[in-house]
Order: structure tokens, then C-alpha cells, then sequence
């Protein structure tokens, strides 16, 4: 990739702003924590009781096992397909706008993997028995080759995570110096590999991207392939469907990208990013986005026109439930507010404007999260058997723990945007460059040095 | 209490004008009901319906429905087993696998239409066996080595004639996730080469200092 001459004083502002919330800590980012903690700490209580008197104290029952908890399984681990995939996939076709991006992007892959990963644990009432997933596993288990795909991609995106950010680290070394706390300068020191920019580590270092952004392609739409076969694989009316591979990963992609808009749109305020992050990133997202509304709206189409128009066996149950019963209001807010709405307001230039493209993306992660519940719970309602359908209500309990999931992803965000440059210096500085004035030459015209040139990166 | 009394009759007669109306444009219907008494646990069950009229005429093109009353864990209620049209000698039958050990209080039932008021007729079987579960126990395609059942408890249905060829499948369950194994295999030991390039980037001194000359990471000024 070749590297950008870019004007010494917008590169020191660059370096200055993405290093700057590393510098120094203010009041309002205690408070922030404290009030996360405090939310957390209520789930802990929470989940206390239900370890102490069992999966009772949740609306689950035999007939509705799965709920709130796996729904926000399959939600988090949908969003943790923002952050590699799509950093992945932008950097395999050299789009350059993304790489203000890509760092945020890669948080939230690590951060909603590790969140998202609780949720089976919780929601199997004895975590005691987690080791008989492996001791007593069985090879033809779903559930088994979703625990491989999960760690395996978890441990993909840290590695992937950590490749980009280890110049920025040299940089907040050098940069911050002794100015910065000691646990910082070690903590940079250490992480930074003795990294100099020599053209060894240059080459190792550009070879190392370019084989983990190959490789975590394929890892992460299988993980969210194995996600949907859990529910495929099984004997159910509502979860019987071959598209539900590719239709995970497309929700996926879909709540992936709207998590990046928000967070993006959130620290671009909050870190002063307004220059490097632009208008640029969220019309491209909310593009992307867009195209994703149409995916998503032709996936939903295909499934309810195939199995509604033969309306064989239970089937018209489940789509009465859908469509006109007990659970047609969130349906439908999920395909107006989440496909519809959003998708109306990016084709429209009027409303194609950064707030107008946050508010997309809030509504489309609040309605694909209801999607994965409509999943989950519609689906299992479907009787089996000549018996009265079943209800389920989350109890206290099953919303004390989501709120302290969200609090928890919140929280290890806040945490790594105090530790780690949000945005990645070094590739923005040497790839991607100021953004252009109205009217001047795109930014494929700027002058370019050799790759990873001496003296640019490092 | 007089008048509760009298009020109480006018609702019983004003339904029973009202059954009379709907029954009123519907001719009564007899059903007769054959079922065998014995069967076994899985065997198909043949049952046989006939409906007539009043005056013993057959009645054809009538949907008759085998139901018979079942429970799943706490849960109750009638399943209709198989349904079918009848003929035009008034005869439907219906074929149904016997899923469930234990005595059948089975009902064919003819629901009515605007022609013919409803009728029904009751039959018993016994379906002798041990408990069986209501699911199918082997489904979909089965793929060698992935969904092999599991080893552990696993009941010996016949004693299987050993042949080379069956030692041969018989070693599939023991490589059962090798496909997936080969894969996190793969994948994992990319992990590793890619690690081995960070143990590259972290420069010896030498090579450290050699650099020195050159600007540091970040140290662009």
C-alpha cells in the first residue's frame, strides 16, 4: 500500500487528537464508569439469585427455554461481525475512507464477542457444567462447533485487533513519554514489541495484516453460520429453513455496521475526532446500510412468501403469531422502523446527513435485536404437540442481566478507548490522509511514497 | 328465587331454539366406526368409517377425521391422527402409525357441513409395547462421522454380521469431527505463523540500535 505526503501540521493534530484521551482522565469519565459499574453490579445481584434459586426466577420454562438471554447471544455475536468483517473486507478492496474506522470497528468484534459469549453460560442455569460441553461434547453437536467457531474467531480478532495497533503503540510510547503514567509507558513499552519501523518489522508487520484479514473472513461467517444452525438443525417449524445461514450473516453485517455508525458517532464527539472522522464515513456506512435494508427486506420476503404461501403444517400458526397475533407489533416495527425507515432515510440526501444516519442505525440495532428475539421466542411457541401455546415474559431477573450486558460492552468500550488510540494513526496518516476541500482532486490523486515508507509509519 | 327461575328456563329455551335453528337446515348423519382392537407399538393401523343419512343412504365427499386424546408432558388435547374423504358408498379409511404404547380412546369424527349435521363414532386400541418417544429417532441425511449416534449408552438394535467392510465403518464415530478438527487445525496453525511474524517485529537491540539512525514509531518530528 503506498503512503500519503500529508502536511506536518494536520498530521500533529492527528497524532495529538488520537493520543490525546490516553494523556489524561477527567471527572465525567469516572462518573461514566461509576454508573456502568453500578448497572453491572445490579446484574451480579441479579444473577446471584438466579444461581441461588434456579432458572425459575426467569419467564423460561420447558416449552419457552430460550429467551431474552440466547437472543442476545445471537444479537451480540451479530455485531462482533462489525468490527472484523468488515474492517477485513474494507482493507481486501483498499477502500481507504474505512480506515478511521477499522480500530473502532475491531473494539467491537472483541468487545461483543466477549460479552456475547457470557450468554450461553447464564442461560444455562449451571454454570457448574460448562466443562461437559468439551468432557461429554459430541462432534455432531452444534453447540460444540459453536464453541470452536466462537474462540476461534475471538482469538482471531485480538490478533487482529493487536496487529494494527502496534506502531500506535510505539507511537504513544515515544509520544506520551514521561509525562505518562508508569504503568502506561510499560504497558505501551511492552506492547509496542521494540517496534521501530525498521523494514523488517514493516514487512512482517504489512505480511501479518494482510494474511489475518484473508483468514478472518471466512472465520467470522462461520461463526454466524454455526450461530443459525443451532436453530436449523433443530425440529422446529419456525427455525426449519435453509437460508438461515446467509440470512444470520447478513443480520449480522446488517446490526454490525449500524454498532459502528453509533460508536463512531458517539467517540467522534466525545475524543474531538470531527476532522479525521468526516461526513465521509457515515454516508459510506450508512450506504452499506442501506444496501443491507434490501438484503435483509428480500430475505425476510423470500422466507414468509415460500412458507406462506404453502402453509403446511404448523407453519400457519407461526405466521399468524407474526403477522396479525400475539407478536405482530414488534414484527412490524422491526420491518418498518428496522428496514423500512432506515432504508428511506439513506436513499434520501435530505435526510443522508450524520444525524439523520445515526438515527438509522439506533433504530436498526433496537429492531434487530427484537428480530433475534422474534426468533427465539415466536419460534418456540410453535406447539409441537395438540397443547394450549405457551407465553413467556422476561422476569426482572433476564432484564437486570441485559441491562448489564449492555452496561458491560459499554464499559470495556470505555475502557479501551482510555487505553488504546481509537482511531489507527498510522494508517490513517500514511494511507488515507486529510479529506479533501470541496472541488479539490479525490483522494486517489495524492501523491503517494512507497509502502510503509521509512520514517512514515514509524 | 321465582324469578331467577324462570329467567334460568327462558335462557334454557332460547338455546334450545337456537340449537334447533342451526340443526334445523341440517339433516342428521350416522357414523360407524371399525378399528382393530390390538395393535403393536409402530405398526400402520388401518380405521374405517361410514357415513350415512338417516335413511341409511351413503353420503360421499365427506371429510372424516381420526382424533384420538393425547398427552406430552403437562400438556393435553386431541390429535387428529389422519383424515380422509369418503367414497361414494359413504366409506372413509385412514392409515396412522401407532406412536404411542397403551389404550387408544379413538374417535372418527365427521364435523358437518350446511347439508349434513355433525356426527362421531368411538373405538378402542391397545397399542402393546414399551414407552416410545413421540420423535422421530433418526432423521434427515446421515453423513458418516458427523451425525453418527452417540457411543456412549448406545443400544444395539440386531447383532451386526462383521465383515471387513463394516470393521471399516465401524471406525466413521471414532473419526467423527475430523472434518472440523482438520479445519481448527488449519485455521489455528495460521494463528501461530502469524505470531511468529509479531516474535519478528520485536527487533533484537542490535537491530534496535542499528535503527537508531532512522525515526522512531510515531516519532515522525
Amino acid at each position: 500500500m503506498d503512503a500519503l505526503n500529508v502536511p506536518p501540521a494536520w498530521r500533529e493534530r492527528l497524532e495529538q487528537r488520537g493520543l490525546a484521551p490516553l494523556a489524561g482522565t477527567g471527572r465525567g469519565y469516572f462518573l461514566w464508569v461509576a454508573f456502568l459499574l453500578a448497572v453491572i453490579g445490579w446484574a451480579v445481584y441479579a444473577y446471584s439469585r438466579q444461581l441461588d434459586e434456579g432458572l425459575i426466577v426467569t419467564g423460561l420454562r420447558d416449552r419457552i427455554s430460550w429467551g431474552v438471554y440466547i437472543a442476545s447471544f445471537v444479537f451480540f455475536i451479530g455485531i462482533s461481525h462489525a468490527g472484523t468483517l468488515l474492517s477485513a473486507i474494507l482493507r481486501v478492496t483498499k477502500a481507504r475512507w474505512q480506515l478511521s474506522v477499522t480500530r473502532m470497528a475491531e473494539f467491537i468484534t472483541v468487545v461483543a464477542l466477549m460479552v456475547g459469549a457470557l450468554f450461553p453460560l447464564i442461560d444455562m442455569g449451571r454454570p457448574d457444567r460448562l466443562l461437559n460441553m468439551v468432557t461429554y461434547g459430541r462432534w455432531q453437536s452444534p453447540l460444540l462447533w459453536d464453541i470452536f467457531a466462537i474462540s476461534t474467531y475471538l482469538t482471531g480478532s485480538t490478533i487482529y485487533l493487536y496487529l494494527p495497533l502496534v506502531p500506535d503503540f510505539a507511537l504513544a510510547r515515544d509520544r506520551l513519554g514521561p509525562t505518562a503514567a508508569r504503568w502506561r509507558r510499560t504497558l505501551f513499552t511492552v506492547a509496542a514489541l521494540g517496534w521501530t519501523g525498521t523494514p523488517d518489522q514493516r514487512k512482517a508487520l504489512e505480511r501479518a495484516i494482510s494474511v489475518m484479514m484473508v483468514v478472518i473472513i471466512p472465520v467470522a461467517i462461520s461463526v454466524h453460520t454455526v450461530v443459525s444452525w443451532i436453530f436449523a438443525m433443530t425440529l422446529r417449524v419456525a427455525f426449519d429453513s435453509t437460508i438461515f445461514g446467509a440470512y444470520f450473516v447478513a443480520g449480522a453485517i446488517f446490526s454490525g455496521i449500524a454498532a459502528i455508525i453509533l460508536l463512531m458517532a458517539v467517540l467522534r464527539k466525545l475524543c474531538h475526532l470531527e476532522e479525521f472522522i468526516t461526513k465521509t464515513q457515515f454516508v459510506n456506512l450508512g450506504y452499506l446500510m442501506g444496501a443491507f435494508t434490501l438484503i435483509m427486506g428480500y430475505a425476510n420476503l423470500s422466507e414468509y412468501i415460500t412458507h406462506g404461501y404453502k402453509m403446511e403444517g404448523a407453519f400457519p400458526f407461526h405466521f399468524e403469531q407474526l403477522m396479525t397475533g400475539a407478536f405482530a407489533a414488534p414484527f412490524w416495527f422491526y420491518i418498518v422502523g428496522g428496514l423500512v425507515i432506515p432504508g428511506l432515510i439513506i436513499l434520501n440526501p435530505r435526510t443522508r446527513t450524520i444525524s439523520g444516519i445515526v438515527t438509522a442505525a439506533v433504530l436498526v440495532l433496537i429492531t434487530m435485536w427484537l428480530e433475534r428475539y422474534l426468533i427465539v421466542v415466536a419460534g418456540l411457541r410453535v406447539p409441537l404437540l395438540a397443547y394450549e401455546p405457551s407465553s413467556y415474559t422476561p422476569s426482572w431477573v433476564e432484564l437486570s442481566i441485559l441491562a448489564g450486558a449492555f452496561a458491560l460492552f459499554a464499559l470495556l468500550i470505555t475502557l479501551f478507548a482510555k487505553l488504546f488510540p481509537v482511531i489507527s494513526i498510522w494508517e490513517v496518516a500514511d494511507h488515507r490522509g486529510p479529506e479533501p476541500e470541496p472541488g479539490a482532486p479525490a483522494e486517489a490523486e495524492h501523491p503517494r511514497r512507497g509502502a510503509l515508507a521509512e520514517g512514515s509509519v514509524a | 328465587m321465582k324469578r331467577v327461575i324462570v329467567v334460568g328456563l327462558m335462557a334454557l329455551a332460547m338455546l334450545a331454539a337456537g340449537a334447533g335453528t342451526a340443526q334445523a337446515g341440517s339433516a342428521p348423519t350416522r357414523l360407524t366406526f371399525t378399528a382393530p382392537s390390538q395393535a403393536a407399538l409402530s405398526d400402520l393401523v388401518t380405521v374405517r368409517a361410514r357415513l350415512v343419512d338417516a335413511q341409511g343412504a351413503p353420503l360421499a365427499r365427506a371429510r372424516i377425521a381420526f382424533i384420538a386424546p393425547l398427552t406430552f408432558l403437562n400438556g393435553a388435547g386431541d390429535v387428529v391422527l389422519t383424515e380422509s374423504v369418503t367414497d361414494k358408498d359413504g366409506s372413509a379409511v385412514g392409515t396412522f402409525q401407532a406412536r404411542v404404547a397403551g389404550a387408544l380412546a379413538l374417535r372418527a369424527v365427521f364435523r358437518g357441513d350446511d347439508l349434513y349435521a355433525p356426527s362421531e363414532a368411538r373405538a378402542e386400541l391397545t397399542v402393546a409395547g414399551d414407552e416410545h418417544p413421540l420423535y422421530a429417532e433418526h432423521v434427515g441425511v446421515h453423513l458418516p462421522g458427523l451425525n453418527q449416534p452417540p457411543g456412549i449408552g448406545q443400544i444395539a438394535l440386531s447383532e451386526p454380521q462383521e465383515t471387513v467392510i463394516s470393521r471399516a465403518l465401524a471406525l466413521w464415530p471414532a473419526m467423527s469431527g475430523w472434518p472440523i478438527a482438520a479445519a481448527l487445525i488449519v485455521i489455528w496453525s495460521i494463528y501461530a505463523g502469524v505470531v511468529r511474524l509479531l516474535f519478528r517485529i520485536a527487533a533484537p537491540p542490535a537491530v534496535r540500535s542499528a535503527a537508531a539512525g532512522s525515526r522512531p514509531a510515531g516519532a515522525s518530528r
